[in-house]
């Protein structure tokens, strides 16, 4: 399932169009289902990692990648195609990163351009918290992978 | 033959250094552009070099740039592996040297067809 190319662009995503993001880039790198879930499914039950990057350019917001870190070092085992107990925490965090870069190209493509990405970032702990001042969420995805909580968000710049 | 990969995520390398083994071929990586250059002096023509757009230090833009102005290295087929998939970028790397655009998220099956195309590989 391919989401870039010449596609229609649209003002905004919403939910439906988020997931589908989502699903192609799992479904392309990492050969899992994305099925939709509650939001009380997650993501912070024990820990959590975001992942976040930057669009800047024809529209302007952030893109969020929120996960458990038992997804995260399930994801970057089968990036890495080693066992999960394997992985070494780098690794998590640079998974993480380019899932969340894929995520916000992908969504990007579907927006007005031209646009960039910023590197992405990416956090983890149990209790941060992280806030995008002046900043709403327009679209948002909950969603369980594998038996674990994703969340994806996209933020924009409030009117 | 030899792939040389560059991108700053390990995990790209490692997705990538798998199936073009599995395609049969042994690959290099380096982690930016600067890298890149280096490995070329050292180890020179690749069959194929698959860049990554946004990196730190020297970005994939660059490094194409950077290659084709190297007299020995002006053939060498360079393929963009990026997010960046609006046509302005598309463009942008082709008229500075890239021989193609693939597409992140990717297959090995999208992968193939571009190394088909580019006449690396079948």
């Amino acid at each position: 399932m391919g989401l870039t190319g010449d596609l229609e662009r649209v003002q905004c995503l919403d939910s439906t169009q988020l997931l589908d993001v989502c699903t192609s880039v799992w479904n392309d790198m990492l050969s899992l289902i994305v099925e939709p879930a509650p939001p009380s499914f997650g993501p912070a039950r024990n820990g959590s990692l975001i992942g976040c990057v930057q669009i800047l350019g024809g529209w302007e917001g952030v893109l969020t990648l929120q996960t458990s870190p038992r997804f995260a070092r399930l994801a970057a085992a089968v990036m890495f195609d080693i066992e999960p107990a394997a992985v070494a925490p780098d690794e998590i965090m640079d998974t993480l990163g380019e899932l969340t870069n894929m995520l916000g190209g992908t969504a990007k493509a579907l927006l007005p351009g031209p646009s960039m990405l910023s590197l992405p970032t990416v956090a983890e702990g149990d209790s941060y918290s992280m806030t995008f001042p002046g900043a709403e969420i327009v679209a948002r995805v909950d969603a369980s992978c594998a038996g674990e909580p994703l969340v994806v968000a996209l933020l924009t710049r409030r009117s | 033959m030899r792939a040389l990969v560059v991108d700053d995520s390990r995990a790209i390398r490692a997705v990538l250094k798998r199936m073009l083994g599995e395609l049969g071929f042994q690959t290099a990586e380096a982690g930016d552009g600067r890298q890149a250059l280096d490995v070329l002096e050292e180890a020179g023509q690749f069959d194929i070099v698959l860049v990554d757009w946004n990196m730190p230090e020297m970005n994939g833009l660059e490094l194409v740039k950077a290659v084709r102005t190297l007299s020995s290295f002006d053939a060498m087929p360079m393929l963009m592996v990026t997010t960046e998939s609006e046509m302005e970028r598309v463009i942008e790397a082709l008229t500075a040297g890239a021989s193609d655009y693939l597409m992140k998220p990717f297959t090995k099956d999208a992968l193939l067809s571009k190394l088909e195309i580019l006449g690396v590989v079948g």
